[in-house]
């Protein structure tokens, strides 16, 4: 054994050599972990585009829905509108304290009409008393 | 030479050789790596093997070290490892060769194109190699 390490060629042949091998030991297991890395890649890569198509299906039901919402939008929009104008036509009617008013002026109107009638209905009444006393002179002449 | 005559180290010219490439090479190593960080190229590099690169050069490190622990252990049965030429340049080699290694990823990854880092890669390769040579027959 120790002969072996006495000659000097042979140590320097087995130090190139160790280096040789380690260095293309090293080399290959980086080309291999780097293959290995690049197919694992390429598998994913075929589950990435499954999911890509489902995205896109998702995608186009998405602008469905969009298209919808943009129509309900424009009804919401378009009702919106007609409560406006049904707003306005609501301020213009009139409300409970002008019917009130009106109610009390109308009882004060009637009250009134009704007092004009109790004098008219009294005048009628000196009327036809007065008539129906002239009338007795008159058949006592 | 004036070197020549002056030092006359014999074949540890060829270490001292050996030596001042493997610095000129962890400079080189250094700078690139800065600005390979300034320029980004680390993820491109990343891709053309630069880890490999890395574990490389650690396990050349580790080798040569190791040479020198088993060189301890060796030199109480009368076999002097630091002595037997070239192994001691042959392991300076492989560190030189597993740290150069690491700035060939940077290379390709920044030449436009693969034939160009190769031959820029054989070019820096015969400048170090003429280095190496210049030093061991100056110092020789």
């Amino acid at each position: 054994m120790l002969e072996l390490v006495e000659d000097a060629r042979v140590v320097t042949g087995f130090i190139v050599m160790l280096f040789g091998a380690a260095g293309s030991a090293i080399y290959w297991l980086d080309k291999r972990n780097k293959h290995a890395a690049v197919s694992a890649v390429q598998g994913t890569a075929s589950k990435v585009k499954l999911i890509e198509q489902k995205v896109e299906g998702v995608d186009e039901d998405v602008k469905g829905v969009a298209l919808e919402v943009r129509q309900v939008k424009r009804d919401i929009a378009t009702l919106d509108g007609r409560m406006n104008s049904v707003e306005k036509s609501l301020e213009t009617v009139a409300r409970q304290r002008d019917i009130a008013d009106l109610n009390s002026e109308l009882k004060h109107f009637s009250g009134g009409v009704t007092a004009e009638l109790r004098i008219l209905s009294g005048m009628m009444h000196s009327f036809r008393e007065s008539a129906l006393r002239s009338a007795e002179k008159g058949n006592g002449k | 030479m004036e070197g020549s005559r002056l030092m006359e180290l014999g074949s540890n010219a060829f270490t001292v050789a050996s030596h001042v490439t493997l610095i000129t090479i962890l400079f080189i190593l250094g700078y690139r790596v800065l600005h390979a960080k300034i320029s980004g190229l680390f993820h491109l590099a990343m891709d053309r093997g630069l880890t490999a690169a890395i574990a490389i050069a650690a396990m050349a490190l580790a080798l040569e070290r190791l040479y020198y622990v088993v060189a301890r252990f060796l030199v109480d049965f009368g076999v002097n490892l630091w002595a037997m030429h070239p192994a001691p340049e042959a392991l300076s080699l492989v560190v030189a060769t597993g740290l150069y290694g690491i700035m060939i990823p940077m290379i390709l990854a920044e030449a436009s194109s693969d034939l160009r880092a190769w031959s820029q890669v054989g070019r820096e390769f015969i400048c170090l190699v003429l280095l190496w040579g210049l030093i061991a027959g100056a110092l020789y």
